[in-house]
């Protein structure tokens, strides 16, 4: 299992489309991705757009990233990628 | 007065999803239905909120919609109106077994086309045991529209006008009875973006001093125009439903929403009227619609519209 932590970066937090970046990368590994809110105690499957926006993650939200299966290790780097560029909004 | 330990002791809610949102022109309201249920605010989730104000929760899961197929037939007026005949029979369906259990509906939407099925089933439970229902309406809009007034089609823009008679036929008549609301029973709270031909049918059903528009609540206040509004519904013999369309509220505060119009009223005032509701303790379903998460920022309006259920249910803030 991998674990780490990721910042929302893009202005507008993780709003819809933010949220479908993060499912369309999560689509492409086999393994379980999740993320978690800890202020809030919410977490989400990355594959739910829906299960997203309920983390109310806005700019700045630091969210706990949990990534276990066959291919853990490319899905977290892909994952940490796509925060770090803002979900494609920066 | 005592602490308000458990405002729900003793009482049933029953929720109840309609993940339906084709009766709007924008996509993504049916999807509240799952939002409003998965999100924590507070630290807790909806239900469990209401479990601990005491209230025993019966969960009636979604209401299956019949969905329209794509690409649809252009040029229809009203929009996907078999499709909504269908859904409202549904609805009707599993509202019945809520009534049934002896429970407060509380409705999940969906646009607010739903409120021609949720209060026609509503109507008719009174009907039956010989009463007539009030209801208050709060919405930046009328939904007064028919489909001879309308521009779209699109049905969330007509419900009051059919719950009060007029409109298409099919969807009038539902159930076997019409009006499904008398207008002197009828209360709306918010309105501010009307259409030509909704201003005049207001007129026309004698409705205008049971409009509480937004320039009334910045004349008078909120409170003064829901205890009026509150006076109107709570005159039904039966007692009075609510439906709340989160577009009443200024976008600032709750912009996840399809249709959005400035100048609406604050997050307090929005609390304010449904605490002011809760105490009349006369309200006998409540709904609340066109929350859009797609559309939402940072799940505000998601999150706001399960704490508007929750003052309605009688939440207090000490």
């Amino acid at each position: 299992m991998r674990e780490g932590s990721v910042k929302v970066v893009n202005q507008l937090g993780l709003h819809a489309r933010a949220a479908a970046q993060v499912v369309r990368v999560a689509s492409n590994f086999k393994s379980r991705i999740s993320l978690l809110n800890s202020a809030r105690n919410a977490e989400a499957d990355a594959r739910s757009i829906l299960n997203m926006l309920t983390l109310s993650a806005s700019a700045g939200t630091a969210l706990f990233l949990k990534v276990e299966g066959e291919d853990e290790n490319e899905a977290y780097e892909a994952i940490l990628a796509l925060f770090a560029s803002g979900l494609g909004e920066l | 007065m005592g602490f308000p330990e458990s405002p729900g002791k003793g009482l049933k809610v029953g929720l109840l999803g309609v993940p339906l949102g084709f009766g709007a022109g924008q996509t993504g309201s049916e999807l509240g239905v799952e939002a409003m249920r998965l999100s924590k605010f507070r630290g807790n989730l909806l239900t469990g909120h209401l479990a601990e104000m005491g209230y025993d929760i019966i969960d009636y899961g979604n209401v299956e919609i019949k969905k329209p197929v794509f690409p649809e037939v252009r040029e229809e007026n009203p929009r996907h109106l078999q499709e909504m005949i269908i859904s409202c029979a549904r609805i009707a369906e599993s509202l019945k077994k809520v009534f049934a259990d002896g429970a407060i509906p509380i409705i999940l939407g969906g646009d607010h086309s739903i409120a021609i099925g949720t209060f026609s089933a509503i109507s008719s439970h009174f009907r039956d045991q010989g009463e007539d229902v009030g209801l208050i309406w709060f919405d930046a809009h009328a939904d007064i529209n028919t489909p001879e007034t309308s521009h779209s089609g699109n049905i969330h823009g007509m419900p009051l006008a059919t719950i009060l008679g007029a409109g298409e036929p099919e969807l009038v008549n539902l159930g076997g009875f019409a009006p499904k609301l008398k207008p002197e029973y009828c209360a709306h709270v918010g309105a501010r973006d009307l259409d030509e031909g909704e201003r005049r049918r207001v007129h026309d059903f004698g409705l205008r001093d049971n409009f509480f528009t937004m320039s009334d609540i910045d004349r008078r206040g909120m409170l003064a125009c829901v205890e009026d509004a509150l006076a109107i519904a709570s005159k039904a013999p039966g007692g009075f439903a609510v439906t709340f369309d989160v577009d009443m509220i200024d976008p600032r505060f709750a912009p996840g929403s399809g249709t959005l119009v400035r100048g609406g009223t604050t997050y307090r005032e929005a609390h304010l009227a449904l605490e002011v509701i809760a105490e009349h303790g006369g309200m006998r379903s409540f709904e609340i619609v066109e929350v859009n998460p797609m559309l939402d920022q940072s799940n505000i309006t998601v999150e706001l519209a399960c704490e508007l259920i929750l003052s309605a249910l009688g939440k207090t803030i000490l």
